[in-house]
């Protein structure tokens, strides 16, 4: 009551007092919300009474079960369904579609997956086209050094779409296509592509050495079906892991495969040779062989020679008939005929017949560190008596000077013959095929649109140049083994499309340098501020694929999944092809007369639902006599509706179904029609041709002209046609001073390498709050050197490497090598501006760019130092928030 | 009802409609010189007093000291970027200005609060301009469904329209309990912990927080 007596008590005309309020608040209501529509309330059509959604039930039975896409790049595909509630995600599944067992397992998604609805309705999705203050198109101030500091001003679509088709053309005919940078995004790319083109990026990524070396060297296709099926893996005795971690780097069901095959083998040896004693090893209790990163060529050759000499000795540990007839190049014996003139075999390296030096086990172990006696331990373990899966990956291919890598594990492979025999195998066990080789046995058609031609001559640049390329103004184009050419460049653009690039290619700390002095025009497509948008001029919101109509995924060689629409866009996202449209569109409608490749229709024409219907009508499968045929039934009329003309088509899953499910999947069983075995062919029939690999000879060429004259064109590098071991700049002859082994260690006395991490894929989920939580992303010390860097576990850590220094709080374990430092894969760059150091812990702030052999990405060798940082506690990634310096700036 | 009485009422109505489309429209965009000029102005110091002195007295050297910095030819820009950092982006919003991001269990957008707000503008026959693209339950949004209800029951009074007025200031009695009142002071902790050198939008978010707690008290006053 209160309240109105003292109004009545106060001294206020409250004749005048009602006047003044109501002028007011009708010059308040006159405020414009044009163009705010997200802020505004509209008339609904009619009053609806409230529902109430207090119980979960409730909601349960009026919301409907969609299948969720999870897109990212971590090599798995699982069944993450979504129950959506008048637009509203309340809750998350996995696969129940049917009952779990080991061999017809249910596609259970990880921890990522189950995050998802956290990444796509995260606070921080971008809503709005958004341009930095500072930056002004035409003529206007750019001020690139303010890139990742400034503050930053809203626009409309309509704004946004105009001021980058002005700038794209502006810089296009002011300084050419050839200095306009778009690394990778199919979109941005195609918009180029129609207005003369522009720079690309190419690089080996996830696979290392294993993008162009086994081509060459008939070790083809690695990694997916270089190896067993999960079925006939439970067959072998032995199996080791070499740097082989699929807890950690396939997430989803590998690891419950590795499981089986000592649940079925209970006598099986596992061995797994890592510098750390991996989730994985753990899991099936294997025997753990330290060895230091970017070593393992010498530890190989060092196995090689002892599998030698042993069998030399008379222990029949070679496989001698395989070795003769389906390789070449071993010795000089069995050359291939294009090997040039006066070449050596590998035999004669290995022994030390070249440069006196036998590839022995004692000069293995100083390198690579595994000891000597576990040498000879190893080599009865490969008799080709054993059968033996040895399962390595692409971790150790990511490393510099690698290029022979994979020739290597095929030649040890094949002096042991464990190759093409059921229990053996010897390949690549990651990504989509970890611990489950094989071709595909279903899969999805084409969505039918069209894909960029970058008309630009010589166009591309490989990733690990890109940043010193551009600071030096000449790059080499060799793309994926094409000699080299040297091209100018003079960075006036960069277009980001669906790529981390800044973030997930060496150099940070030069791109961030090249991006804060050389562009006129940085523009990116984003679903977050990523470190790429971050260091932009104008971000576009996208959409993520629960906002699209839908699409097909796949992983394992089982299973494939069909995702459907779960969400409107939200806020004012739209999807990348509609923005390369709008772009194009404005392009040709105010400069049109300049590029006549554009033209009034859409660079893309089909909508969403027709790419989508498209895909579903040639999804295809396996059938027991390995004929292809269709998979899903569609009537013509189910073909309309999403805008596809077409016939009524017989599969063996209709349409309604599969979108009901979700998934669709090959049962397994041991002696079904669907086991692989990796070489069978091959060993079987050595003139079969469709069994060979692609080398030149068709054969495995242990001495490979054809790698050794690609590698050696490509001008970074030279190698041998045959396996050797050669030093790398940061690997770990540079721990020491003047580079000698055993000599005093020098600046960066710790090996560095990049472990991947279940926070993320790549760099794909690190802003989310849980994950973040989950997995603190901390700096991996052994506890020999974090005590003689006074360092205890929880610390925040300097790392610094020839290329950079970041903070990360330390674990300090016993599960990793002494003298290497495991700092994980994909954390997003969050620079400390007055101090210089990175505080997200950015790999690519230690890596740097540095190109050798094939333009191999190297970032498992590496060296740094480290101390215990001082300035400050790093807070725990979850409570991190990226705000602090720009307020230092101001 | 007594003529005074009446009197009073109509005057609480109406403060209430002005305060609450101010706080909206502080909210609902980023400022500009129209808006700037209208917070800036006399009556807005008397609209929020006319609650009780003692709660809201912040606001008269709030405005005392933002007049002053807004003869600065910079002011403007300053706080359409502290408006930009804390509730556009693109870098990570510090203190996300919706309902789920405190109220919810995974710091998410579009969740259970969401549908429960929607349902409450659809029982007033109202839903987001966007719907379904943008989530319900931002801090804008849900100050516009009370800034909606506030003018609305302001004219059912004047219409002696009893059963519409009751229903409106229930209806907006019950969404502050239920909504508001339960996420804001969440929200301006997180808030004033992350911006604390904020000219505008931390102080802003206090006299929001009071005032709608006063509010609470005003309604149940005005429903008795």
């Amino acid at each position: 009551m209160h309240m109105i007596e003292e109004i009545a008590k106060a001294k206020i005309s409250r004749r005048d007092f009602l006047k003044g309020t109501v002028a007011a608040t009708a010059a308040m209501a006159g405020l414009s919300m044009a163009g705010r529509g997200e802020n505004a309330l509209k008339a609904h059509a009619e009053s609806v009474a409230p529902v109430e959604h207090a119980e979960i039930t409730d909601i349960q039975s009026q919301g409907k079960w969609v299948t969720g896409s999870c897109w990212h790049n971590c090599g798995g595909r699982c069944l993450n369904k979504v129950l959506v509630v008048d637009g509203t995600v309340i809750r998350q599944k996995t696969d129940d579609t049917h009952e779990d067992s080991p061999d017809f397992p249910q596609q259970r998604a990880c921890v990522r997956g189950r995050s998802q609805r956290q990444h796509v309705l995260s606070p921080d999705r971008l809503k709005y086209p958004m341009k930095r203050k500072n930056w002004n198109p035409g003529d206007g101030e750019k001020h690139p050094e303010l890139r990742g500091m400034d503050e930053w001003e809203r626009l409309s679509w309509d704004e946004a779409i105009e001021i980058c088709a002005d700038e794209i053309h502006r810089i296009v005919q002011k300084y050419g296509n050839q200095n306009i940078l778009i690394p990778y995004g199919g979109e941005c790319q195609m918009v180029l592509s129609k207005m003369g083109g522009y720079r690309s990026c190419w690089g080996t990524n996830s696979r290392g050495a294993y993008t162009s070396t086994p081509g060459k060297v008939g070790f083809w296709p690695q990694s997916n079906e270089g190896i067993n099926d999960r079925i006939e893996l439970r067959k072998s005795d032995v199996i080791i892991l070499h740097g082989c971690n699929p807890a950690w780097s396939s997430a989803g069901n590998p690891a419950y495969h590795l499981l089986q095959i000592k649940k079925h083998n209970p006598n099986a040896k596992f061995i797994s040779i890592d510098p750390l004693y991996n989730d994985s090893a753990a899991l099936v209790e294997a025997e753990w062989i330290p060895i230091r990163p970017s070593t393992d060529m010498a530890f190989l050759l060092g196995l090689a020679y002892t599998v030698y000499k042993l069998d030399e000795a008379g222990e029949g540990l070679m496989d001698w008939d395989y070795l003769n007839t389906r390789t070449l190049g071993f010795d000089q014996e069995h050359m291939p005929t294009d090997a040039e003139e006066g070449a050596h075999s590998f035999k004669e390296y290995l022994l030390g017949e070249l440069d006196g030096q036998p590839k022995d086990a004692s000069w293995a172990s100083e390198i690579c560190g595994v000891p000597v006696e576990k040498f000879e331990y190893l080599a009865r373990l490969l008799s080709k008596e054993n059968k033996v899966a040895y399962l390595t990956a692409w971790a150790q291919a990511r490393t510099h000077n690698a290029d022979n890598l994979p020739q290597m594990h095929m030649t040890l492979g094949a002096m042991t013959g464990h190759f093409g025999k059921s229990g053996h195998c010897w390949g690549v066990s990651a990504h989509s095929r970890n611990i489950n080789g094989g071709y595909y046995l279903c899969g999805s058609g084409g969505a039918g649109n069209p894909s960029a031609q970058n008309p630009l001559p010589n166009p591309t640049i490989n990733d690990t140049e890109c940043w010193e390329a551009c600071k030096k103004g000449v790059a080499i184009h060799n793309s994926y083994g094409a000699p080299g050419v040297e091209v100018p460049i003079d960075l006036k653009m960069v277009y980001w499309g669906y790529t981390a690039f800044l973030n997930t290619r060496e150099g940070t700390s030069a791109g961030i340098e090249v991006l804060r002095s050389m562009p006129e025009f940085v523009l990116s497509h984003s679903m977050f501020r990523t470190t790429n948008a971050k260091y932009s001029d104008i971000v576009l919101p996208v959409t993520t694929p629960w906002e699209k109509a839908g699409s097909f995924l796949q992983g394992n060689r089982e299973a494939l999944i069909m995702a459907t629409k779960v969400i409107e866009p939200i806020y004012e996202a739209k999807n990348d092809q509609e923005i390369a449209n709008l772009i194009c569109a404005k392009i040709f409608e105010k400069y049109g007369e300049f590029y006549p490749e554009l033209t009034a229709d859409p660079v893309y024409p089909l909508t969403e639902e027709q790419q989508f219907m498209n895909s579903a009508c040639g999804c295809w499968y396996l059938d027991e006599n390995h004929e292809k045929k269709t998979l899903i039934s569609i009537t013509a009329e189910q073909k309309a509706a999403y805008g596809v003309e077409g016939e009524d088509q017989e599969g063996i899953i209709t349409f309604d179904e599969f979108m009901e499910k979700g998934l669709f999947q090959i049962p397994r069983a041991d002696g079904d029609a669907y086991g692989y075995i990796a070489w069978q062919d091959y060993r079987e029939d050595v003139n079969n041709n469709a069994a060979k690999g692609n080398s030149a000879s068709g054969m495995m060429e242990i001495y490979s002209q054809g790698l050794k004259d690609m590698v050696n064109a490509m001008k970074f590098s030279t190698i041998e046609a045959y396996p050797t071991w050669i030093e790398q700049e940061d690997g770990y002859f540079g721990t020491f001073a003047d580079r000698k082994l055993g000599g005093e260690k020098g600046e960066f006395p710790l090996q560095i390498y990049n472990p991947h991490y279940l926070r993320r894929s790549h760099s794909d989920f690190d802003n989310v709050g849980w994950l973040r939580e989950a997995w603190p992303n901390p700096v991996f010390l052994s506890k020999t050197d974090a005590d003689a860097a006074g360092i205890m576990d929880g610390d925040t850590v300097q790392i610094t490497s020839p290329h950079g220094s970041v903070l990360r709080n330390a674990c300090v374990t016993g599960r990793l090598m002494p003298g290497v430092v495991g700092l994980p894969h994909g954390s997003w760059s969050d620079m400390d501006e007055k101090l210089g150091v990175d505080r997200g812990g950015t790999d690519n702030i230690i890596c740097g760019g540095i190109s050798t052999g094939a333009g191999v990405s190297g970032w498992n060798t590496g060296r740094c130092n480290i101390k215990k940082f001082t300035e400050y506690q790093l807070p725990a990634d979850v409570d991190r928030s990226d705000m602090q310096e720009r307020i230092l700036f101001e | 009802m007594n003529e005074e009485r009446r009197e009073i009422i109509e005057l609480l109505l109406v403060n209430r409609q002005f305060c609450y489309s101010l706080l909206y429209h502080a909210f609902g965009r980023e400022p500009d010189a129209a808006f700037m000029s209208l917070l800036l102005a006399e009556n807005t110091e008397e609209n929020f007093a006319l609650l009780g002195g003692e709660t809201l007295e912040c606001v008269p050297a709030f405005l005392c000291s933002l007049r002053e910095k807004a003869e600065d030819s910079g002011f403007l820009d300053q706080v359409r970027a502290e408006y930009m950092r804390l509730f556009v982006g693109p870098d990570r919003l510090p203190a996300p200005p919706w309902e789920s991001v405190y109220l919810g269990e995974d710091g998410t957008l579009f969740q259970l609060s969401t549908l429960e707000v929607r349902n409450c503008y659809r029982s007033f026959g109202l839903l987001p301009e966007e719907y379904p693209r943008v989530a319900d339950d931002s801090l804008a949004l849900e100050l516009g469904f009370m800034s909606t209800l506030a003018s609305w029951a302001t004219d059912a009074f004047r219409q002696n329209q009893t059963e519409e007025l009751k229903k409106y200031l229930e209806g907006s009695e019950e969404f502050l309990r239920k909504h508001l009142l339960r996420w804001i002071p969440k929200f301006l902790e997180r808030l004033s912990k992350a911006c604390s050198e904020g000219i505008l939008y931390p102080k802003l978010c206090r006299i929001l927080d009071v005032f709608l707690k006063k509010d609470e008290l005003v309604l149940k006053e005005i429903l008795e």
